[in-house]
């Protein structure tokens, strides 16, 4: 039964992406980063969560995403589905870097809709401390910033020469190994020379816009109070926004994907990573 | 003069560009389809180019797609700079220059390289919190030694496991034991602690604030839970382990030891099931994995209260049991839905125990001369315990229902022959006692909040017949006994929310049960023959006053009761409030202060009736008073949880203080060497106060774990010896320190110190007994499957004033771990110390105890996995 719920999980995902992948670099490395975002619950209640996030650093382009995406390129198991849908509750987006050239591409879905911003890539003003540290092995150098209205403090590593970053963040001279914000830590946990494409899906659906308007939506949408409590409260009419609609269950926790994308059920305050 | 001003802000501007330094350039890099000869370059973006000068970084870019980039200095440089151009994919390149000119234009040509990556894999984080919930990688805790899952739980932060195998975490026992969300066993986890192997548990998850009911899930908590979550290997199929061990006694009562068992278990996602059949004579084989840490299987009746086994005591350290014990449990969860479980545990235990001892008690008379009553004995006793347990549990949101039946025996038999001052006493015990208990609890909770609830429990217990035989110099006396109670339990609350942050509660409960006991003293024909009600309606209106973020909670209720007493010709009414008042401040997860006060009243039973003498041992007469006792007590108790999980530390401090007011007076009268005690109708007071601090660190990649923790009490009460008041006073301290390190990945050493000190006092007089134990381990592991240990237990006690006893254990073993199979030789009391001697003060009496140890011992067992 499993099996075939997977089966129709797949071809429905297949019908509903009508996308074209193409390889847009190879990646160099990936670098697996541990994220944390410290927020509340719906009655206050101090809670962590945590993701993976994976990036791919290409010669030219790096792409970071959720572990749950990175692993969609092979099968996908029910425990798969399960952790991509419990990763929806970060919104962590899929960001590529110098794609198309001199551009950030910020693809995320805010259910029901998948939306894709570009930008050029923004300049991150580093202010480099002379302060080192050991963080997971790496000699460490540190650096502090403010982007888009929230303040980092991150270490990065010289030994490994590449610019890249988690999510956004990049432009030193080192891979950076851990990135903090009063709500947000990426922790650097794994890395390994997996050469595999860097790929972007080129999809009908998604709708294109300036990713400051995209930037303006998401916090508007997710930084309502009712969002902790309702998390589809800016949905009125929830019936009539699905197509199509797969319900699972491992272990006696269902979970639900609408149109293909994880259908929030609970949510937790957001915390934004860009302010502006 | 406007344009005086322009004019020098310009020169300044101009100046101060003038001194900027800028360098340009672009990387490029042979193209592999040029072959690598002259001409194929291309372009080479995110290099990272920096201008260094010694460490210090000056300046630093990457190159755009164009392979272009522009550096700039705010000033030129006065030392020696060097511009670097860095890539993964390509080889570093380095250029020395000299900031002569102020715009400098530099390109470069990289060389592709294989990359060489030091590739890394962080181990995942061995602690997770998520809310209440700390999440612990065990494997990240386990040493190389450690076999079953309590070898493991031992080493986690803030987690004591006590030598009967009870868990607590920063000092407050487990209230459930769950394993994979379900709680199959209740409380005989050991059952699962000591046969799941350790590397088939992935993670262990200490719930704080948990709630065994889920409708009141919003309200604080206090209780503390564990769940197991197991390996894939223990999932689906089932697994085992099968022991056996054999081994020789030196010296002692049992000199062949043996021991032999098996375990099954499966664990699936809608059944599990732990059985065990276990059977043997070494140490506490087949008794240690029956602890019921809950309830107990024990049937605890007024007869048995009463008339008691001739139980020796134990002593703090040391083997000193002759045992044999015996062990079948069938025990399965059925989850029916995501909310409703079916239980079944069925078990029946034996245990044979005997050991030796001489004990020296010295009892204050009333002409405050001592008397002095010198005793050996070898009590034996033979107890068989069955126990059969149903449960039915929905455990929803919205709805809670409890059906639980339980039906189980106590038949016990206990010779307790003593030589007293010389003299051969014969005594005897024969008993057999059960019980069956029905319990129902359903709870519910409205859209609104509103919560409902109704329990009603009966539990009827038997003492068929309690006979007591004693033999002194060939006359026979003796005592028996019978007894039967009805306790019915009746419940039902309604908690209402009225507005977002007051609540308010109505709890009644009315307790009725029925007593019948007769006791029959056979050489002299007194009897007690009390029956009769005991009657308890109470009324419990309160309420709870909560923040909006539910940081601060308080509650306090009025606590109005009627107690009622109606035996024989007895007929006590009384009213009594007894108010209580808790506040709780949680400042985070991780740190949370409570408090809590409250007034009660225990009104006697119907043992205060029994007006007859009765011979409770051979040189003991019980006479109840026949007053109803009263006693209040006020008790106040604070305490502060902090934790910082993620740095593995943990801190609670507590303090409690009780006053208490009794209208009997305990008494002691002494004659020869026959101890008699009552009741004296007499106010008496009584206060204590203590204060204790708690605190655990870990250092995981240490593998090593330190704790420490300490308490103080002191303390008034009032006895009476022989009509005479006497005002005693105590106080005391303890200290407890112990570590588990492992400096290098073959040797880890453990070690524990602990420290006593108590004083009591009395009219002129003063006893004080200091005690301190230590005890360590060294193990070391020449391969990592092999384990060599030798540990020791060393006490000095006080056995008199200026007197003390120093005496040390140790033992050996040696571990090898095959795949399949561990094989375990273990030596215990290689010294072969054969006494334990230590002193008690009691208030006004002395008691000094010399038990006899069991002899060494070796001991060879294979546990195989099945």
């Amino acid at each position: 039964m499993k099996k075939l719920l997977l089966t129709m999980m797949a071809l429905s995902l297949t019908i509903a992406a009508q996308g074209q992948t193409e390889t847009i670099d190879t990646a160099q490395f990936v670098a697996v980063y541990d994220y944390e975002c410290r927020t509340q619950d719906d009655e206050d209640v101090p809670v962590t969560d945590r993701m993976q996030v994976v990036v791919q650093v290409g010669r030219t382009v790096t792409k970071s995403m959720s572990s749950s995406s990175y692993r969609q390129m092979g099968e996908k198991s029910i425990v798969d589905l399960q952790a991509e849908h419990q990763e929806a509750i970060l919104h962590m987006p899929t960001v590529w870097t110098s794609w198309p050239e001199g551009q950030t591409t910020v693809r995320e879905v805010i259910f029901p809709h998948e939306f894709e911003g570009s930008e050029a890539i923004p300049d991150i003003e580093w202010m480099l401390l002379g302060d080192t540290v050991t963080v997971n092995g790496y000699l460490c150098q540190q650096a502090t910033t403010t982007f888009r209205g929230v303040e980092w403090c991150v270490c990065y590593t010289e030994d490994v020469p590449s610019s890249a970053g988690p999510w956004r963040l990049r432009g030193l001279p080192g891979l950076i190994v851990k990135a903090e914000s009063e709500a947000h830590t990426f922790t650097l946990v794994e890395l390994k020379q997996e050469r595999l494409p860097i790929t972007y899906e080129r999809k009908p659906d998604v709708q294109q816009m300036a990713y400051a308007k995209q930037l303006k939506h998401r916090n508007k949408t997710y930084g309502h109070k009712q969002y902790a409590k309702n998390p589809i409260y800016y949905i009125p009419d929830l019936q009539g926004s699905i197509t199509h609609m797969e319900v699972y269950n491992n272990d006696n926790q269902p979970f639900v994907f609408a149109n293909g994308y994880p259908l929030p059920t609970k949510a937790h305050v957001y915390k934004p990573l860009e302010l502006e | 003069m406007q344009r005086l001003l322009y004019i020098l802000l310009y020169m300044l501007l101009a100046a101060t560009a003038s001194a900027q330094v800028r360098v340009t350039g672009r990387v490029m890099a042979l193209s592999p389809s040029s072959g690598g000869v002259g001409g194929g370059l291309k372009p080479v973006s995110d290099v990272i180019v920096k201008l260094v000068s010694g460490t210090k970084t000056l300046a630093f870019t990457s190159t755009n797609v164009k392979g272009e980039y522009t550096l700039e200095l705010k000033s030129v440089p006065s030392e020696a700079v060097t511009l670097q151009f860095n890539h993964i994919g390509y080889e570093k390149e380095s250029e020395n220059l000299t900031m002569k000119e102020k715009v400098m234009k530099l390109d470069r040509v990289l060389t592709a390289k294989s990359i060489s990556l030091k590739e890394v894999t962080v181990k995942a984080n061995p602690l997770w919190q998520k809310g209440d919930t700390l999440s612990h990688r065990l494997a990240s805790f386990l040493g190389k030694g450690d076999v079953t899952l309590e070898d493991g739980l031992k080493r986690l932060p803030g987690v004591d496991v006590a030598k009967s195998g009870a868990i607590s975490y920063m000092g407050k026992p487990i209230s459930q034991f769950n394993i994979e969300g379900l709680d199959l066993l209740g409380g005989k986890y050991n059952l699962a602690t000591r046969n799941i192997p350790a590397d088939y548990v992935t993670n262990v998850e200490i719930v704080r604030n948990h709630h065994s009911r889920k409708v009141e899930k919003d309200l604080p908590s206090d209780e503390v839970s564990m769940n197991i979550k197991l390996a894939k290997k223990a999932k689906f199929k089932p697994f085992g382990q099968e022991e056996a061990g054999a081994g020789y006694m030196e010296d002692g009562n049992e000199r062949l030891q043996a021991l032999l068992g098996v375990t099954g278990m499966m664990f699936t996602d809608k059944f599990q099931t732990i059985c065990s059949l276990k059977g043997g004579n070494y140490k506490d084989f087949a008794k240690a994995d029956m602890y019921d840490h809950f309830s107990g299987s024990n049937v605890s009746t007024p007869a048995t209260s009463l008339f008691g086994g001739f139980d020796g005591g134990a002593p703090p350290q040391g083997e000193y049991l002759y045992q044999r014990n015996g062990m079948a449990t069938l025990n399965g969860i059925c989850k029916l839905d995501s909310a409703t479980t079916v239980k079944v545990n069925a078990d029946y235990s034996y245990h044979r125990t005997t050991h030796d001892i001489s004990q020296s008690s010295t009892y204050l008379s009333g002409d405050g001369n001592y008397v002095t009553v010198s005793e050996q004995t070898s009590p034996l006793s033979k107890v068989h315990l069955p126990k059969l347990t149903m449960n039915y549990l929905k455990n929803a949101d919205r709805v809670y229902l409890s059906e639980t039946f339980v039906v189980k025996g106590k038949f016990e038999q206990n010779e307790g022959d003593v030589v007293a001052n010389g003299t051969e006493i014969g005594q005897r015990r024969k008993t057999s006692s059960f019980e069956v208990d029905n319990d129902v609890f359903w709870m519910d909770k409205t859209e609104k909040g509103t919560r409902r609830h109704v329990s009603a429990s009966v539990s009827f217990k038997r003492t068929p017949t309690l006979r007591l035989s004693f033999v002194n110099d060939s006359q026979s006396y003796g005592q028996t006994a019978q007894s039967s109670t009805l306790t019915m339990n009746v419940s039902s609350s309604f908690n209402i929310p009225i507005g977002k942050t007051f609540r308010l509660s109505l709890p009644v409960r009315v307790n009725a049960m029925y007593d019948d006991l007769e006791t029959n003293r056979v050489t002299t024909g007194e009897t007690n023959d009390v029956r009769g009600w005991s009657f308890t309606p109470t009324l419990n209106p309160g309420f709870e006053i909560h923040s909006r973020n539910r940081r601060f909670y308080l509650n306090a209720g009025l606590g109005a009761a009627l107690k009622g007493l109606y035996y024989n010709k007895l007929s006590f009414t009384k009213p009594v409030l007894n108010p209580s008042m808790g506040i709780n401040y949680t400042f985070s997860a991780n740190s949370k202060l409570s408090f809590n006060t409250s007034y009660s009243t225990s009104i006697g039973d119907m043992m205060t009736l029994l007006t007859e003498s009765m011979q409770v041992d051979y040189h003991t007469v019980r006479t109840s008073s026949g007053i109803i006792g009263e006693s209040n007590t006020w008790s106040t108790s604070g305490d502060w949880k902090w934790q910082l999980p993620m740095q593995y530390f943990t801190l609670s401090l507590g303090a409690s203080h009780s006053e208490g007011k009794r209208n009997t007076l305990y008494s002691q009268s002494v004659s020869g060497i026959d101890i008699s005690t009552s009741a004296l109708q007499r106010d008496t007071h009584s206060r204590s106060t203590s204060f204790k601090v708690s605190t655990t660190k870990n250092f995981p990649s240490l593998f090593s774990k330190l704790g420490a923790d300490g308490s103080y009490n002191f303390g008034n009460g009032e006895q009476a010896v022989n009509g005479a008041v006497i005002k005693t006073h105590s106080n005391g301290y303890s200290l407890h320190g112990n570590a588990a390190v492992t400096p290098i990945p073959w040797l880890e050493l453990r070690y524990d110190i602990r420290y006593g000190w108590s004083r009591s006092r009395y009219a002129d007089s003063k006893n004080t007994v200091t005690s301190l134990t230590h005890s360590g381990a060294v193990h070391v592991f020449p391969v990592a499957t092999l384990d060599l240990s030798l540990d020791y237990d060393h006490v000095r006690r006080q056995i008199a004033t200026n007197q003390y006893k120093n005496m040390s254990l140790f033992n050996a073993s040696a571990q090898y771990k095959l795949k399949k199979c561990i094989l375990r030789l273990e030596l215990t009391n290689l010294l072969n110390q054969r006494n334990y001697t230590y002193t008690v003060f009691d208030g006004i009496n002395t008691y000094s105890y010399d038990y006899a140890l069991c002899g060494r011992t070796v001991l060879l067992r294979a546990t195989f996995k099945l």
